[in-house]
């Protein structure tokens, strides 16, 4: 609950938080990875690492012209008389020789004609800055291109002395004269007071952004800025709202719009693209962006909002079981239970979803695109019951280490079915129909019995009066979360399903019946090993050995893979796996 | 007396950000969501907010919602307020600490607010940077004592010498926003000058950025803009996509002459500086600049106080950028890591500070699932895997088995069932991908590479799900996270001839191809594959290594302890 900010990690009275001040004031909201940025362009700093010069980043010629071998890192101008490094009353014997050399000839060398950085050493570890071509049995030296070089020079470190050469080239990029060395340390870019450097001028930092900064905006090839550039996002919702703030509409809930949109009403609110090529025409164009960027949304929580963010409300959902016993018998005998029936009930639902090399027919054209995401979202909710079976024994054990569990009792990993579910409802392995879908959702929604029971499991693990190990209550609150989630698509599904709902029969749907024991032999012993391997890697982990249990759990998800082909093959013939009987 | 010994601005670096809006958006924090709704995302929380009254005092307030644009799409601009500070030395004791400079606390050293003194510059070198012409430039500056409140505009103009042809005539300047000196509100009537929470005496400057409008010369009317995909041009007789606007005709006024609306990329004389083509005008046609230009900077904000005659300086800098669109979303490449990265030792990972580490460590991975929750994984898988078969010439690019070789793959392979052992749950999560460089989209799940990112980093913000993840997995996370680019001390001198280091190589080709491993085919600085920087690297991989180390009961002891205290 803290306001996620690092001191360890900020440089000088960077963690100072001013009053007043938003969140997106900080450095920390400025994406550094650039090419060249948004904010500021930290590869400008590099521009004056060595003392007394200023430096160029000079990239090859584009692909078809003529290349001159020119490019690498390029001495602009040598200015020592401005550069705090080097003050007139310097003592230090490298800053004194430097000065020297400035002030002499060699200074005057620099200043006249092309020089290029031509090799950087540090701790002992010299670098030429050519790419050794050879041909012909000779040797030709290739000067690395700004991109390379960059690198280089943005890894020195501050704490230990560097030694660079600066040497001039020919028309045809060989190497004219001898090399003149300089040693020296390299820039503090940010100085005691916590700021940049006073030596770089006001407009340095941010000289190589676009010209205007909507043209990188629009379209970088970086597309590296989801953070104050969103990709993809949710479209924004009307008043129907889920507890998260997500859209009641399937639609809306899941479909992941361009934020970088053109057309920004309904029309426009089509699913992204998986491709830039396929997006772009959809896009806000060059140009136009310099008139409209003020009407792209701002985003909330990945979904686009209006004009204002939501009420700020932390306020507890749910009340606090009775006890921390109460809750773990609850997450024993009712929660654990149910997220193992779930997981193989949806599990047996995507079993009975026919596969592409399923579908032979003219008809239904759509039939395979949709079985693709039906079967996709089934295995999504179906695995993520699985970590919630998990997650719900990561509960127990933690909440036993802690001390927290009952006299006389302890641990003991839960993986067994539930018997009956909310709403006295009776687990059952069916086949997507369109009522089993309807049960499903009712499940999981907000307003559901699983809802409620990890709800209340969070606002236990968080009243302080009851001792839970701090950071647990996270574990149920991802859990929960998960559910709205697991909502959210199985209403997708349903919207994609409602395509066939005036077909004879479900043309996406197996003919699969229930199997038995023996029809199934094979799977239900891929299931039991799968179980038996959970239990052994649970134990292990509740003991303290988290490393040793990953192997047991590499045999359980090995085993998982291989259920998965096994249930393929059997659904295929017609026979579902008996998980359970009711 | 306690002595002054220095004084510091703080924040020392902040990022302004770009609106219409006459009013600034109202202040917030991130915190961490507590609610079963949210998943423990990271959201923003209304935090104590400024209005600036006619006289130029302050008004505290605390919102309870944030209101991000004003109607008829007005941004709220990010106008930031900086403090200054004063590091002190006590009589007492000889201790350094720090202190907000008010005006009470000049008083006491006998001095008034005319004592103080502010310059702030902000500049825009873009048209400069490319043309190498320090005329096309364009500077503003504004001076004031500590007690002139008046809300001062920054109008740029262009520094030339008499031959030359400024980009900004100085009687048509460009505004690059405002800066205003706070009236300091001192306790006058004994009950102290907090009001909540904040002490309204501190001495403050604010600055607004410009509103983020664009100009140019009178030719910069409309054009085509290119229909391609980033980086990409149509053939130059073409003229081809569609036209818009360029600058609005009360905003084309810039001098035509300047050599900012001579330069093109790719045209001698002009040196290509990386990236080349970020300016209006290119990779259309001749690629010649319409020379337009924006109204952001970066500033310096320099302060001076005089007291018994010592002269005390500080400084610090604003950026001006767009908005954050996305304010919950936090980059985990952030410009605050990338100072670290070059200014900071590297962290401290031992037992003692394993709480520390475990709460950055946590938090960068939530970081990494807020950028990545937003990122259109199918689209970029794409466009990398695009790349490195131009890079490395692959004759039929999307055709399986050219990629068979590599390790990961960098082919229609990667992140497929073929990709191992990097690959992990995709094959199952995501069922049926073929081994293309595209998905198998279709009309309703058009991003399958996606949903499994969610899937997988989700959890991972639960600081007991993520400790468990690194202690069992630590061998899988070791071989999946990309290892940053190595520094001249630990690269090998000649590559391939001397042994490789520890890290990789920025003259290896393979280190500029994309694949699979963490963060999976995002574009880092320069055009290489993202990495995250040495030090966040070193820290997860020494803190993987500690918690293999370590009984797993020491990070539950950790916790109570943190709970307790």
């Amino acid at each position: 609950m803290g306001n996620k900010i690092y001191p360890r990690n900020l440089t000088a009275h960077l963690s100072h938080s001013v009053a007043g001040n938003p969140a997106v004031s900080r450095l920390e909201s400025s994406v550094a990875n650039c090419f060249p940025g948004l904010e500021m362009d930290v590869r400008n700093l590099d521009r004056r690492f060595f003392p007394g010069l200023l430096f160029n980043y000079v990239g090859g010629p584009d692909a078809g012209l003529p290349q001159d071998n020119q490019q690498g890192v390029k001495l602009l101008y040598v200015d020592p008389l401005q550069d705090p490094m080097l003050p007139e009353s310097a003592t230090l014997e490298w800053q004194q020789v430097l000065l020297d050399k400035y002030n002499g000839a060699i200074g005057d060398g620099l200043s006249s004609g092309d020089w290029y950085l031509h090799s950087i050493e540090q701790g002992g570890n010299r670098i030429e800055l050519y790419q050794f071509a050879y041909f012909e049995n000779s040797t030709q030296r290739i000067p690395y291109e700004a991109e390379t070089v960059w690198w280089l020079v943005r890894g020195l470190t501050p704490r230990d002395i560097i030694t660079i050469e600066l040497a001039q080239r020919d028309a045809s990029g060989a190497l004219v004269g001898t090399p003149v060395s300089l040693t020296g340390y390299r820039r503090r870019y940010v100085d005691e007071g916590g700021t940049i450097a006073e030596v770089y001028r006001p407009g340095e930092m941010t000289e190589s952004l676009c010209s205007p900064w909507t043209h990188d905006f629009r379209d970088c090839a970086c597309h590296y800025w989801a953070a104050s550039h969103p990709d993809v996002v949710l479209g924004e919702v009307g008043e129907d709202t889920m507890p998260s703030g997500g859209s009641e509409n399937p639609i809306t809930a899941t479909n992941y719009v361009d934020w970088l949109r053109a057309d920004r009403g309904p029309s426009g609110a089509s699913q992204v693209a998986p491709t830039i090529t396929v997006q772009r025409p959809l896009r806000i164009d060059q140009y136009a962006i310099n008139q409209v960027w003020e009407e792209l949304a701002f985003v909330l929580e990945g979904r686009e909002i209006g004009d204002v963010g939501p009420e700020y409300d932390q306020a507890p959902i749910a009340k606090p079981y009775a006890s921390i016993h109460k809750m773990i018998e609850v997450l024993e005998t009712e929660l654990a239970p149910l997220e193992m029936s779930l997981a193989v009930q949806y599990l047996y639902a995507m079993f009975s979803i026919r596969s592409d090399d399923e579908i032979s027919q003219t008809a239904w054209v759509s039939l395979k695109d949709d079985i693709g995401q039906v079967r996709q979202f089934l295995m999504l909710i179906a695995a993520g019951e699985m970590q919630h079976l998990r997650w719900v024994n990561q509960l127990l054990w933690e909440l036993d280490r802690a001390g927290l569990y009952p006299e006389g009792k302890s641990y003991k990993p839960v993986l067994k079915f539930a018997r009956n579910e909310p709403g006295e409802r009776r687990p059952a392995l069916k086949r997507l129909e369109p009522d089993v879908l309807d049960e499903f959702i009712d499940y999981e929604s907000p307003g559901g019995d699983i809802f409620r029971g990890y709800a209340r499991c969070v606002a236990t693990l968080r009243d302080e009066r009851l001792g839970a190990p701090k950071h647990l209550y996270e574990l149920a609150v991802r859990i929960d979360s998960d559910g709205l989630d697991h909502y959210s698509k199985f209403c997708d599904l349903k919207v994609a399903l409602s395509a066939y709902a005036e077909a004879d029969g479900f043309p996406y749907l197996r003919d699969i019946q229930l199997g038995d024991e023996l029809e199934a032999e094979r799977g239900l012993a891929l299931f039991a090993d799968i179980l038996d391997q959970l239990e052994v890697a649970f134990v292990l982990e509740a003991s303290g050995n988290a490393k040793a249990s990953q192997a047991a759990i590499d045999s359980a998800r090995d085993a998982m893979h291989a259920l998965n082909i096994e249930g393929e093959a059997l659904a295929k013939a017609g026979v579902g796996i008996p998980f359970f009987r009711v | 007396m306690d002595r002054i010994i220095g004084i510091f601005i703080a924040p020392p670096l902040a990022v302004a950000r770009l609106g219409s809006s006459e009013t600034p958006v109202e202040s917030f924090d991130w915190i961490q969501d507590a609610t079963a709704a949210d998943g423990n995302l990271t959201i923003i929380k209304p935090s104590l907010t400024f209005e600036i009254m006619p006289n130029g005092s302050i008004r505290p307030y605390l919102p309870n919602r944030i209101v991000f644009k004003d109607p008829g799409n007005h941004i709220r601009p990010v106008a930031p307020f900086f403090e200054l500070w004063a590091t002190m030395q006590s009589a007492r004791t000889g201790e350094s600490y720090e202190q907000p400079i008010t005006s009470k606390l000049l008083s006491e050293y006998g001095v008034g607010l005319d004592a103080v003194h502010y310059s702030f510059t902000g500049a825009n070198r873009k048209a400069e940077s490319r043309t190498g012409a320090a005329e096309t430039s364009f500077i503003a500056r504004v001076e004031a004592d500590g007690c002139n409140y008046e809300r001062q505009e920054l109008l740029a103009i262009s520094p030339h010498s008499a031959d030359q042809e400024p980009l900004v005539f100085a009687d048509k300047p460009i505004s690059l926003g405002f800066f205003q000196v706070i009236r300091p509100t001192p306790d006058r009537h004994g009950v102290g000058s907090n009001a909540e929470g904040a002490d309204l005496d501190v001495l403050r400057v604010r600055f607004t950025p410009a509103k983020g409008k664009v100009y140019g010369p009178p030719g910069a009317i409309a054009g085509p803009a290119s229909p391609l995909q980033p980086g990409e041009a149509a053939p130059a007789q073409s003229l081809s996509g569609r036209i818009h606007e360029i600058v609005p005709p009360e905003n084309r006024f810039l001098n035509p002459e300047s050599e900012w609306s001579k330069f093109a990329m790719d045209t001698p004389p002009w040196q290509p500086n990386s990236p080349i083509d970020a300016y209006d005008g290119a990779n259309v046609g001749t690629y010649r600049s319409w020379g337009v230009v924006d109204d952001t900077c970066d500033a310096m904000l320099e302060a001076a106080l005089v007291i018994n005659g010592e002269r005390f300086q500080a400084l610090a800098r604003a950026f001006v950028g767009p908005p954050s669109f996305a304010p919950d979303r936090r980059p985990f490449y952030a410009v605050s890591d990338d100072l670290a990265d070059r200014e900071l030792p590297e962290s401290t990972v031992t037992r003692a500070t394993l709480n520390e580490n475990i709460d950055e460590v946590t938090d960068l991975f939530a970081r990494i699932f807020e950028t990545a929750s937003t990122i259109n994984l199918d689209a970029h898988r794409s466009w990398a895997l695009t790349v490195n078969a131009g890079k490395v010439g692959a004759p039929t690019p999307n055709t399986p088995g050219w990629d068979d070789n590599t390790d990961p793959k960098i082919g229609p392979a990667s992140m497929t069932a073929k990709d191992s052992p990097y690959v992990d749950v995709v094959p199952v999560l995501a069922p049926n991908q073929p081994e293309s460089m595209f998905n198998s989209w279709n009309k309703v799940d058009r991003l399958p590479y996606k949903q499994v990112v969610d899937f997988v980093h989700a959890p991972l913000l639960e600081r007991k799900v993520l400790l468990s993840f690194l202690r069992r997995r630590a061998d899988h996370m070791k071989e999946l996270i990309r290892k940053p680019l190595g520094t001249v001390e630990t690269l090998p001198s000649r590559p391939g001839v001397d042994m490789p280091g520890d890290y990789r190589d920025p003259r290896d080709i393979r280190s500029r191809l994309y694949d699979m491993k963490m963060p999976p085919y995002m574009r880092h600085s320069m055009g290489y594959p993202l990495t995250v920087t040495i030090r966040q690297y070193e820290q997860l991989m020494a803190l993987i290594k500690l918690l293999g180390e370590l009984p797993d009961s020491v990070t539950e002891e950790t916790d109570q302890t943190d709970q307790e205290g």
